[in-house]
C-alpha cells in the first residue's frame, strides 16, 4: 500500500490528465466484476454481521437492538482473552515455522534433481485431503495408549504421554498438524514465485562465482519477498482463523480443552451451538479488528523489507 | 565440480525424503484403513497393514451415491469456480498492482477485509441471496459466491508487482492499450502464479463442504464432500468408509496437480526467456 | 493466440452463467404452475438426519403415499455430526423454505418454538385419534409440550443399558452381569475382573464423562437433580447430586476404569469395540454401531442399568416429528406428521430396528429385531426413566458442565469444589436465559 498512497495524493491534488482518466476507466473495468461479486456475496453479509453485533439475534435472524451490550459482555468474558492467547500462540509459532519449512522445501525442489514432480505431489497431498480424515489419523498418531508417536519415542527410550489431553502439550500437537497441512500449499506459491525470477540474475551471479548459499540469500530471497509477504499475510490470517482440525481433535471433555480453544471456535460455538448470533457477531468483529490491525502493521512494515522491483 | 554437485543432490534427497516420510505416513495410514473391516479399524492396538484388502467401503460408496452425477457436479462446480476466479482475480490483481485510480487503497482494504472475518458468517446471508435469486438446489448455487475471491486477488496482485515495470512500459510505447498489454504481456508473465491459483481454487472448490450442503438439497445436486458425509450415521463411526471417502476425493486432485505441475515447469522456461 | 483463449474462456463462463440463470428461471415458473393449475399432487418435504434410519423412513413414506395417493413425500437428509442439519434448518427457516415436516430433538425444541417455526399441533392432535396421553410415555410428551401446547409428535426414545463383552468375562472366569444387578454387584464384579488379571490396557468398566448415559441416571436415582422445574437454578451443590457423580469417579480412582485422559484419547465406545472393556454403558442408539462391528458383535450382550439407591436408574430422551409453521402445505404436513405417530407407522419404525418407537404399543418391536440380544433391557423400565433435563441454554450448560467436571474426574480438584464453581457458572447462564 505504501507506494500507492503517494500517487493517490498526487492525483487528488491536481487535475487529472486525460491519460490518467483513461487509466482510471481501465482500472475500474478491471476491478468491476470482482468488486461487484464481493459486494453482493461478502461485503453485504459483512455489514449485516456488523449490524447483528449490536443486537440480540436468535437462531432465525430475528433481531432486538441492544446497543453495545454484546461488546460490553465480550470484554468482560475471560474466555475471549483465553482464546485470544491461544490463537496468538498458534500464529506466532506456526507462521514462522511453516514459512521457513515452505521456503526450504521450495528451494530444494527448485533445484535440478531427479523426482521433483513426485516430491512436489507428495508434499502437496496433505493440503488437498479432507480435514475430517486428517484429524482422525493424527488423533491415532497422538493416542496415549497405542499411538505411533509414543511407540517411536519408546524406541528411543523416551516415555510417551496423552499428547492431546495434556494442557501443556495439546496446543503444540495441534500446531504440528496445522503446519503439516499448510506447508505443501505455501511451497507451491513460493515455487511459483521462484519460477518468476529471471534466470539472467542467476547467470550473472554464477559468472561472479557466487555459491549456492550466496545466490539464495542475495537473489532468491530478495526477489521472492513479494511472494513471501503474501504467504506470510495469508498464513497469519488463516492462523487467526484456525478452527476445524482442532474442533475435531479436542473433545469438550478433554483436559486440554481450555488451552486449545481459538477465537473462531468460540465464535462458532455461540453462532451455531448456542444460537446466540448477536454475541457471535461481536466476536467476529473482534477477530476482524485484531487481524486488521496486524495486517495494517504488516503493510506498513513491508516497506522495510519487501522488494517491489 | 561434478562430484560436488552429486554430493549436494544426495543431501537434498535425504532432506526431502525425511519430509516425504512425515508427509506421507499419515496419508498411507488413511489409505490402509480404507481397506480394513470396521472391526479391524477399531482394533486396539491398531494394525497398520490391513489383514486382508477389503473393498467393501469403496463398493458401498459407489452403490449408495449417484456417484457419476456427484462427480460431474463437483467437476463442473470446480471448473467454473476456477475459470471465474482466475479471470476476475487476474484482472483485479493487475489493476491493484499496476494502475492508479481514485479509491484504490480503500477498495483494496475492503477486498482484504473479506478475509479477516470467520468465513462462517457468510453462510446464512449467502443462502438468502441465492434464495432470492431463485437458485436454491441448482448447479450455479454451488459456485456463484465462490467466483469472487479476495485471496486470489491479493495473490495475483503480488505476482504482478514483482514483474519489472519496463516490460509494460515498452508495450505501451509500442501502441498497445491497457487491455492488450494486460492480455499479451502481463498475463503470460504471471503464468506460474495463475497455475498456483488454479491449484488453490480447485482444491478449495473440490473440498468445499458446508456451502453445498446448506444451499443444495437433492442428492443429484450435491458435490463430493457433502455426499460422502451423508453416508455417516449419527452415531456410527465407520472409519473405513470415512477413509475410503477421503481417498476417493483426493485422487482426482492429485492427478490434476500431477498434470498441472508439468505446466509449472514449462512456465518457468517461458518466463525465464522473456524475463 | 493467448488472447483468443482468454476470450474464449470468458465467453464460456458467461455462457454457462447465462444458461444457468435461464434454466433457473424456467424451473421457478414450473413450480408456480404445479402449485396452482394442476393442484392434484401435493409435495411435502421431510427433513431427517440419520442415514441409518433412511430405509425405515423410506418405508414409512411409501406406506403413507400408498394410502394418500395425492401426496408425494420427499425425504431430505442432512447429516447431524457437525451441526449441518441445524445450520441448514435454521437458514432455510429464516428464508421460509424449511422442510414441511422434520425431526426435532429436545435440545432445540424450546428455542425453535420461541423462534416461531414450530406449528402448534395441539388442536390437530385433539381432533385426531392419536390420544397422546394414553399412547405415549409422559416423559416424552413433556419434552415437546410448552405452556400446555404440543409442538411435535414423539418419534422415538433412547435409554441406557450395560453392555458386556462375553469373551473377556469367559477368559477371567467371572459370571456375566444380570438384569437384577445392583450398583454394588457391578463394582464387585469389576474388582473380580481386575483381580483375575485382564490383558494389558484392558479394563473392567469405563466411567466416561458422559452425562446422559452415565452420571445423570445415577444422580436422579439417588434423588439428586440438575435443573429445577422453573429452570432458574441448578442442583450441582445438592449432596445427593454429588453422590450420583462420585460413584463414577470412584471407579476411576479404584483403577476399575481407565482415567479421563485415556478416555479422551480413545472413547469408551471405541475401547469397548476394540475389545478393551469388559463392560460399558451405552444408549440404545449404539446398538446398530456395536452390531455392525464384526470384531465384537458375536461376543456382546446387555443387561439393565444396575439398581442404585433401590431404583432402576435411567434417563429417557427422544426425538419428535415437528411441522414447519411456514409450510405451504400445512394441512398435508400435519396429516403426515400425525400419521407418523399412528400405530401402523410406529410399528414400521420399530421393526426397522434402528430406534425404539415412542408409542407404548410399539416399543416391543425394537427388542424383537435381534432376539440374540437382551434388548428389552432398554425398554423394561422406560416408564420410570427420568426425562433428560433440558432448557433453551442446554447446549451451553452441557459444555460448561463437561468443562468443570473434568477437573473432578481427573482428580485435580475435589468434586465439591468443582460443583460449587459449576453451579455459580450454570446459574448465571440460566439468569441470562430468563432475562
Amino acid at each position: 500500500m505504501g507506494d500507492m498512497t503517494k500517487s493517490n495524493v498526487k492525483t487528488v491534488k491536481r487535475k487529472a490528465t486525460r491519460r490518467e482518466k483513461k487509466e482510471w476507466v481501465a482500472a475500474y473495468i478491471f476491478i468491476a466484476p470482482l468488486v461487484i461479486g464481493l459486494l453482493v456475496f461478502y461485503i453485504y453479509p459483512f455489514i449485516q454481521n456488523f449490524w447483528f453485533s449490536f443486537n440480540d439475534v436468535n437462531r432465525f435472524n430475528i433481531t432486538t437492538f441492544t446497543g453495545l451490550e454484546n461488546y460490553k459482555n465480550l470484554i468482560k468474558d475471560k474466555e475471549l482473552f483465553q482464546t485470544l492467547g491461544n490463537t496468538l500462540k498458534y500464529v506466532v509459532i506456526t507462521v514462522p515455522v511453516g514459512l521457513a519449512l515452505s521456503i526450504l522445501i521450495a528451494t530444494l525442489l527448485n533445484t535440478k534433481i531427479r523426482g521433483t514432480s513426485i516430491y512436489r505431489t507428495i508434499y502437496f497431498l496433505p493440503s488437498v485431503t479432507m480435514s475430517v480424515a486428517i484429524a482422525l489419523v493424527w488423533k491415532w498418531i497422538y493416542n496415549g495408549e497405542f499411538g505411533i508417536l509414543n511407540s517411536i519415542l519408546g524406541f528411543f527410550g523416551i516415555e510417551g504421554q496423552n499428547w492431546l489431553s495434556n494442557p501443556k502439550t495439546a496446543l503444540y500437537m495441534v500446531m504440528i498438524v496445522g503446519i503439516w497441512m499448510t506447508v505443501g500449499y505455501n511451497m507451491i506459491i513460493l515455487l511459483a514465485g521462484m519460477q518468476g525470477i529471471s534466470r539472467s540474475y542467476y547467470e550473472a551471479a554464477a559468472i561472479d562465482g557466487a555459491g549456492p548459499f550466496k545466490r539464495f540469500f542475495s537473489i532468491t530471497i530478495p526477489m521472492l519477498t513479494p511472494t513471501i509477504f503474501f504467504v506470510m499475510i495469508t498464513s497469519i490470517i488463516s492462523g487467526f482463523q484456525v478452527f476445524d482440525t482442532i474442533y475435531m481433535m479436542i473433545p469438550k471433555t478433554s483436559l486440554a480443552y481450555e488451552s486449545t480453544q481459538t477465537l473462531v471456535m468460540m465464535f462458532y460455538r455461540y453462532a451455531f451451538d448456542y444460537g446466540q448470533k448477536g454475541y457471535a457477531a461481536a466476536i467476529a468483529i473482534f477477530i476482524f479488528a485484531i487481524i486488521m490491525l496486524v495486517t495494517i502493521f504488516q503493510f506498513i512494515m513491508q516497506k522495510k523489507w519487501v522488494n517491489y522491483d | 565440480m561434478h562430484k560436488r554437485q552429486s554430493f549436494q543432490h544426495i543431501m537434498i534427497h535425504i532432506i526431502l525424503l525425511i519430509g516425504t516420510g512425515i508427509t506421507i505416513l499419515p496419508f498411507l495410514w488413511m489409505v490402509f484403513t480404507s481397506f480394513k473391516t470396521v472391526g479391524e479399524a477399531m482394533s486396539i492396538p491398531p494394525t497398520i497393514f490391513p489383514k486382508t484388502f477389503n473393498f467393501d467401503s469403496y463398493k458401498n460408496i459407489l452403490e449408495s451415491l449417484p456417484f457419476g452425477r456427484v462427480y460431474l457436479n463437483t467437476i463442473i462446480s470446480t471448473l467454473v469456480t476456477v475459470i471465474g476466479q482466475i479471470t476476475f482475480c487476474t484482472m483485479a490483481g493487475y489493476a491493484f498492482a499496476r494502475l492508479n485510480f481514485p479509491g484504490k487503497n480503500i477498495i483494496f482494504i475492503l477486498v482484504l477485509s473479506v478475509l479477516m472475518v470467520p468465513g462462517q458468517i457468510f453462510l446464512v446471508p449467502q443462502y438468502m441471496i441465492i434464495l432470492k435469486m431463485g437458485l436454491l438446489d441448482s448447479i450455479p448455487a454451488l459456485f456463484l459466491p465462490n467466483l469472487f475471491s479476495a485471496f486470489g486477488t491479493f495473490m495475483m496482485r503480488q505476482f504482478f508487482t514483482s514483474i519489472p515495470k519496463e516490460l509494460e512500459e515498452a508495450a505501451m510505447l509500442d501502441g498497445c492499450n491497457r487491455f492488450q498489454t494486460f492480455g499479451r504481456i502481463m498475463v503470460p508473465l504471471v503464468k506460474s502464479g495463475i497455475v498456483a491459483l488454479v491449484i488453490f481454487t480447485a482444491k478449495f472448490a473440490w473440498n468445499d463442504f458446508m456451502w453445498p450442503m446448506i444451499v443444495n438439497t437433492s442428492p443429484k445436486m450435491m458435490t463430493l464432500g457433502p455426499s460422502l458425509s451423508t453416508l455417516q450415521g449419527q452415531y456410527i463411526t465407520d472409519y473405513p468408509a470415512q477413509m475410503a471417502g477421503a481417498v476417493m476425493a483426493v485422487i482426482p486432485m492429485v492427478l490434476l496437480f500431477f498434470i498441472f505441475q508439468k505446466q509449472f515447469v514449462e512456465g518457468v522456461a517461458h518466463t525465464g526467456v522473456k524475463g | 493466440m493467448k488472447k483468443s483463449i482468454k476470450r474464449l474462456a470468458t465467453l464460456g463462463l458467461l455462457a454457462i452463467m447465462g444458461a444457468t440463470f435461464l434454466t433457473a428461471c424456467g424451473k421457478k415458473e414450473e413450480n408456480k404452475d404445479g402449485g396452482t393449475a394442476t393442484g392434484k399432487k401435493t409435495t411435502i418435504t421431510f427433513g431427517i438426519w440419520d442415514e441409518k434410519q433412511r430405509p425405515t423412513m423410506e418405508n414409512l413414506v411409501s406406506a403413507y403415499e400408498a394410502k394418500n395417493n395425492n401426496v408425494n413425500v420427499e425425504i431430505q437428509l442432512t447429516p447431524y455430526k457437525g451441526g449441518e442439519y441445524w445450520t441448514k434448518l435454521e437458514a432455510s427457516a429464516t428464508g421460509g423454505t424449511a422442510p414441511d415436516v422434520f425431526w426435532l430433538n429436545t435440545l432445540h425444541a424450546e428455542s425453535y418454538k420461541d423462534g416461531g417455526i414450530l406449528l402448534d399441533l395441539t388442536d390437530s392432535i385433539a381432533k385426531s385419534d392419536l390420544k397422546l396421553e394414553d399412547n405415549y410415555p409422559k416423559a416424552l410428551i413433556s419434552m415437546y409440550q410448552f405452556d400446555g401446547k404440543m409442538y411435535a409428535i414423539p418419534k422415538d426414545f433412547d435409554t441406557n443399558a450395560l453392555w458386556y463383552n462375553k469373551a473377556i468375562f469367559d477368559k477371567a472366569g467371572v459370571a456375566y452381569p444380570t438384569d437384577d444387578w445392583t450398583w454394588d454387584d457391578l463394582v464387585a464384579t469389576a474388582k473380580k475382573l481386575k483381580d483375575a488379571g485382564l490383558d494389558a490396557g484392558t479394563y473392567p468398566i469405563a466411567a466416561p464423562l458422559d452425562f446422559q448415559t452415565d452420571y445423570y441416571p445415577t444422580i436422579y436415582a439417588n434423588g439428586g437433580w440438575i435443573l429445577n422445574d422453573d429452570k432458574t437454578e441448578t442442583g450441582y451443590e445438592d449432596p445427593k447430586t454429588q453422590e450420583g457423580i462420585q460413584i463414577w469417579i470412584d471407579l476411576i480412582n479404584a483403577g476399575l476404569s481407565p482415567d479421563l485422559a485415556t478416555m479422551t484419547d480413545t472413547s469408551a465406545d471405541a475401547m469397548f469395540e476394540g475389545g478393551k472393556l469388559a463392560m460399558v454403558f451405552a444408549g440404545s442408539y449404539m446398538t446398530p454401531e456395536y452390531m455392525s462391528n464384526d470384531a465384537i458383535n458375536k461376543n456382546v450382550n446387555l443387561v439393565e442399568f444396575p439398581e442404585f439407591n433401590g431404583i432402576e436408574p435411567n434417563i429417557i430422551n427422544g426425538l419428535g416429528y415437528a411441522v414447519y409453521s411456514g409450510s405451504k402445505n400445512k394441512e398435508a404436513a400435519v396429516d403426515f406428521a400425525l400419521w407418523l405417530g399412528s400405530e401402523e407407522a410406529m410399528k414400521i419404525q420399530g421393526e426397522g430396528g434402528a430406534v425404539i418407537s415412542a408409542r407404548n404399543d410399539a416399543q416391543q418391536y425394537f427388542a424383537a429385531t435381534n432376539p440374540d440380544l437382551n434388548l428389552a433391557a432398554y425398554t423394561n423400565h422406560s416408564d420410570i426413566a427420568f426425562p433428560l433435563p433440558v432448557c433453551k441454554s442446554s447446549a451451553e450448560l452441557y459444555d460448561l458442565e463437561a468443562n468443570q467436571l473434568k477437573w473432578a474426574y481427573s482428580g485435580e480438584k475435589t468434586l465439591a469444589d468443582t460443583c460449587k464453581e459449576l453451579k455459580a457458572g450454570a446459574d448465571e447462564i440460566l439468569n441470562k436465559m430468563n432475562k
